[in-house]
């Protein structure tokens, strides 16, 4: 693993054993919020905006999320994607296009065309289990995705 | 940051009398006029109040002045989440001096692993001949579909409840307007 970009600033005040926070010290705009309970891992990360991009990578703001409550705390690493707002959709949009194609399974969709499945599946957590898909039938336009990454 | 208990249970007051998510974070933010960091109040207050475990979509430069309905959304994302945590927050010894019915009274919702697995163990009669026959994919996107529906079964009860709550309380400022303006 490569050294933590210095720009990665942990917010202190918000990282406890079952949050963490952390943000682009250089634009705050940018950052990380995830919780863990019952060994279930949810999280926000933004790393680009229409008009900016963060100087961290979304990896790094990942990573630094898992070493904080580790690997062996984590069950499921959720993945929860909507089109309420455009500007937080890549997970959704990847995930629509790669369900487009209709001999692609969805399981193998969310792993590897999703930022947050190859994060998931680089860690091992490989099966992808679909909590909530809507509408139930729109491969390659879905509104909402929940799914579970497990190992 | 510290959150004040004071303010929890005044959020929960309020959503028992139909606040909605955004109303509730602007009352946090009003609470709280010297803190910088409203993302992490917000959260901290969903947590600590209704056992949200994350509120998405909020950006950390918002002010929550004027907000009109760009945060409709939360409602869709919270409204059934808060409802599924009430047992854990809504205790009539935390809130003695509480409204003793709300909208929430007769409502329901389960936690969507919950729903999947109650649809799974339900089992489908108008399928029992063709069930077993299916593979566990195509029987589990059948449990997930149902799972789903019923979720937004429930989502439509709690949205009917909270819009008729809303609605008389539109009434009751009408009554009180129109006897002022008599007055």
């Amino acid at each position: 693993m490569s050294a933590p970009n210095p720009n990665l600033a942990v917010v202190q005040a918000q990282t406890t054993a079952t949050t963490f926070r952390a943000e682009d010290a250089t634009d705050s705009d940018f950052f990380i919020f995830g919780t863990l309970g019952s060994g279930v891992l949810k999280f926000e990360v933004v790393r680009k905006l229409p008009s900016k991009i963060s100087t961290i990578i979304g990896q790094e703001f990942f990573d630094a999320m898992v070493a904080h409550f580790g690997l062996k705390n984590i069950k499921i690493i959720e993945g929860s994607w909507d089109s309420t707002n455009p500007q937080r959709a890549d997970n959704l949009t990847r995930f629509n296009q790669a369900t487009a194609n209709p001999k692609i399974p969805l399981d193998v969709a969310a792993i590897i065309a999703t930022r947050t499945g190859q994060w998931a599946d680089a860690l091992g957590y490989n099966k992808a289990t679909f909590v909530d898909l809507d509408p139930p039938n729109a491969r390659g336009a879905f509104t909402k995705v929940i799914v579970h990454f497990s190992m | 940051m510290a959150i004040q208990h004071c303010v929890v249970d005044e959020l929960r007051l309020l959503f028992k009398k139909g606040a909605t998510p955004s109303r509730l974070i602007q009352h946090i933010v009003s609470s709280h006029p010297d803190e910088k960091d409203h993302y992490g109040l917000i959260q901290e207050y969903f947590r600590e109040g209704f056992g949200v475990q994350i509120v998405r979509g909020l950006s950390p430069a918002e002010h929550y002045d004027d907000i009109g309905l760009r945060f409709a959304y939360l409602n869709e994302d919270l409204l059934h989440e808060i409802i599924q945590q009430r047992a854990a927050w809504d205790q009539p010894a935390q809130l003695a001096d509480a409204v003793s019915t709300s909208w929430l009274d007769t409502l329901s919702a389960k936690a969507a692993s919950s729903r999947i697995q109650e649809a799974g163990t339900a089992g489908f009669s108008e399928l029992s001949e063709s069930w077993d026959h299916l593979n566990q994919r195509e029987q589990s996107a059948i449990i997930r579909t149902i799972a789903g529906f019923n979720g937004r079964t429930e989502m439509v009860h709690i949205l009917a409840r909270l819009v008729e709550q809303l609605q008389q309380q539109i009434v009751h400022l009408e009554a009180v307007e129109s006897h002022s303006s008599c007055g």
